[in-house]
């Protein structure tokens, strides 16, 4: 007994470790949180006073909660293990039952003083308390799913933007947007009359395609006729498959579409919309730079005015080169044969 | 360069006037050699071309790495983690049976057929850097035109993929979107929920919670729900903690089917840009750009499965996805192919020579319409995490500059 007096004496008066005196307990002012505070994991109320130390009382019992169980447990702690400080504490499993619990509580410490089994019962009923919200809000955030994305480090944040900013300028989107449907209109994915383009742009891109075909025409007048048909049998075949190709890189070909938009507006027939002329006119833009201009030079000779700007490129093209390139024109040819017989 | 501290003139000024006289007489030299050139090109544009096909520069997306792929694994190469690029690997072996994916093989046939191939395939894609590194530098390589002869269905993709989602891949024909947007859990992202639906046509926005206190609904409840009145894909803005903007996009395919989750960054309404539009309700045309792995060829089908299968083209109007570098770019325009006006250049192919039959065309476009960038983080098998990712983000990919993953 003495013991205890003394203990409290130097807890109080000297030093405790455990003790816990908020900031704003200090001034006069402040009332309200005047109580000082216990750390200790063992302290019933969680105040710093006589009654609840569990240093300075020889006798004395807590409710403290398993972590990983969840289940509360009654510690208590006597005056004839008072010396041995390693034995103190004896464990007593409580019943999940929150009644069966109280009862097992009063019926443990029947004769202890009021006050401990009081706040013994108190302790119990907020942790169980406790023990119910945890579970509702896991269960909740079960159900929800939803977790708060943890944001990302400062330093990947900082190189995604420098990235993300980067490619943009790599991008170069308007360009590719002009430059891919400028190819839809080109061939003829918008079908013969197309709606979204006036009268007069679309005169000019079928000459443009017009001027191209004819060159080939010209070209490989007798031969083109019987490969002409198997090869725009096989430029259809193809011409599906090219735009399946196409749609999902940088819409580079002359050929390339939306793939499926592309299918949807053909409704199946193999490039039906597409006339057999700007199949033609496809192949032929397969064809390198050379040729372009020595059919155009051709074609210069032949009739029509042309607009402006191309006629200085083929006007500039020293007229030699049109001799090779014409040997060129006719190489496509042949290798759809091929294609053809490889099937 | 009086770098070296014996040549190092002593006197601050006059050191200073001789770093500029030096530097001058240098500037100047350049610009004459470099005047000198542009007049010996414009009289022989060859030299131009020729320079040019020496000096091109590297790119990040010319240096592009890919994963390595075993020729036997076939189809499992095609994995959704593995950065692969179908469409090309496809092509080559179609091209040349004997070697898959083998370089020396592109060369060889890259050789003959060097003057027919078209301009405007795949040099963006470009040759691989070896194959580049192999040829003579004059005529730029280039790589086959599509090539599928062989004609018979050559689906690009992959077997496995797209019997893996095949409400995606194979979807049933004329099956016209029905999507509902919403956000995350106490959102304030109303506006920009509404600015969603004018982007999807046959989309409705939904408040998350009615007010602070009513019933939470998860995600998984609102795709049943959503199942149940028809919808085909469910759309969540989640917006960031305490800023008021989005920063995330998640489409789950209804029901129970995969959901992707975007990060969004850049969110900008259309009325904040300059010169924008107003769109109509239109059914947009879509352009996809850029999407070469077997999970970019699954992304661009989500995005592809959010509209309706025909576009009105009368409405003129376009939504583009174009991803570069792993970054999803949403655009949006209204178009119009207008004459070309004497102070615009022709437009361009992929390989930088312009498109021949359209030189007197140029589209314009006017953006309307939302803009953001997105980027995929995650791919679940079904609604949410618990069930099983497909693929996802991970940092330690993104340190080797070169490589990614879609």
């Amino acid at each position: 007994m003495a013991s205890e007096e003394i203990v409290w004496s130097i807890l109080t008066n000297q030093f405790c470790s455990f003790k816990l005196a908020l900031p704003g307990n200090k001034s006069s002012t402040q009332k309200s949180t005047k109580q000082t505070f216990c750390r200790n994991e063992h302290n019933v109320t969680g105040l710093c006073n006589r009654q609840s130390c569990p240093l300075a009382n020889n006798r004395y019992a807590t409710i403290r909660s398993d972590p990983e169980t969840q289940r509360l447990y009654l510690y208590i702690k006597t005056v004839e293990r008072a010396h041995l400080p390693s034995k103190w504490w004896e464990k007593v499993r409580l019943s999940g039952n929150y009644t069966k619990a109280l009862q097992q509580v009063d019926e443990r410490l029947q004769y202890w003083p009021r006050f401990l089994t009081h706040k013994c019962k108190q302790r119990l009923t907020r942790l169980t308390q406790v023990r119910v919200r945890a579970q509702r809000l896991l269960k909740e955030g079960e159900r929800l799913g939803e977790t708060l994305v943890p944001r990302l480090a400062p330093k990947i944040r900082r190189r995604e933007e420098t990235r993300e900013r980067k490619a943009e300028a790599a991008a170069k989107i308007e360009r590719a947007i002009e430059r891919e449907l400028v190819e839809r209109l080109r061939s003829g994915a918008y079908g013969d009359r197309p709606l979204n383009v006036e009268e007069r742009v679309w005169e000019k891109v079928m000459r443009g395609l017009e001027r191209s075909q004819e060159g080939v025409v010209d070209e490989d007048l007798g031969e083109d006729e019987e490969e002409g048909v198997e090869y725009e049998y096989e430029r259809e075949g193809q011409e599906q498959e090219v735009e399946y190709v196409s749609d999902l890189e940088e819409s580079d070909d002359e050929e390339g579409e939306d793939l499926e938009d592309f299918q949807d507006w053909l409704g199946g027939e193999s490039g039906g919309d597409a006339t057999g002329s700007e199949d033609d006119d496809d192949d032929e833009e397969v064809d390198a730079d050379g040729d372009d201009a020595a059919l155009k030079k051709k074609l210069d000779s032949l009739k029509r005015k042309r607009p402006v700007a191309p006629t200085k490129k083929p006007a500039k093209k020293p007229v030699k080169r049109a001799k090779a390139n014409i040997e060129y024109e006719y190489e496509p040819v042949p290798e759809p044969r091929e294609m053809l017989l490889a099937d | 360069m009086a770098g070296s501290s014996s040549l190092r003139i002593g006197n601050k000024i006059k050191r200073s006037e001789q770093h500029v006289k030096r530097k001058k007489e240098k500037e100047s030299t350049k610009r004459d050699e470099r005047l000198k050139r542009r007049r010996h090109e414009d009289k022989n544009p060859d030299l131009r071309a020729a320079r040019q096909s020496r000096n091109v520069p590297a790119t990040i997306d010319s240096k592009r790495t890919w994963d390595e792929v075993d020729p036997d694994e076939g189809e499992e190469g095609a994995a959704l983690g593995r950065s692969v690029d179908i469409l090309r690997a496809k092509r080559r072996r179609v091209e040349e049976p004997e070697a898959a994916e083998d370089v020396n093989g592109e060369e060889a046939q890259d050789k003959e057929p060097l003057d027919n191939e078209d301009d405007d395939l795949d040099s963006m894609l470009g040759s691989d850097s070896d194959s580049d590194a192999g040829t003579k530098p004059a005529p730029p390589v280039r790589e086959p035109s599509e090539a599928p002869s062989i004609a018979t269905d050559l689906a690009l993709t992959p077997e496995s993929l797209s019997t893996r989602f095949p409400a995606l891949f194979d979807p049933p024909p004329d099956q016209q979107p029905k999507v509902l947007i919403t956000t995350s859990l106490n959102s304030a992202l109303h506006q920009e929920g509404q600015m969603l639906t004018t982007l999807f046509p046959h989309s409705t926005y939904i408040k998350r919670s009615a007010h602070a206190h009513a019933y939470k609904y998860s995600i998984r409840e609102i795709a049943k729900y959503a199942h149940g009145r028809e919808y085909t894909h469910l759309v969540i803005l989640n917006q960031a903690l305490h800023v008021k903007e989005p920063s995330g996009l998640d489409i789950v395919l209804l029901p129970g089917g995969p959901m992707f989750h975007f990060s969004i960054s850049h969110f900008v309404a259309g009325k904040k840009l300059p010169g924008h539009g107003n769109p109509t309700n239109h059914y947009p045309e879509l352009i996809l750009n850029g999407f070469k792995t077997p999970l970019g060829l699954l992304t661009a089908h989500l995005f592809k499965s959010l509209f309706p299968p025909h576009p009105e083209i009368q409405g003129r109007q376009v939504v583009t996805l174009h991803n570069q570098r792993d970054y999803i770019f949403l655009r949006r325009h209204r178009y119009v192919f207008r004459d070309k006006r004497a102070t615009e250049k022709q437009i361009q192919g992929t390989d930088g020579k312009p498109m021949k039959g359209v030189e007197e065309v140029r589209a314009g476009l006017q953006e309307l319409g939302p803009r953001f960038t997105m980027k995929l983080r995650r791919v679940d098998r079904g609604v949410q995490r618990g069930s099983g990712q497909e693929w996802e983000w991970k940092g330690g990919d993104e340190k080797v500059r070169t490589r990614f993953s879609l």
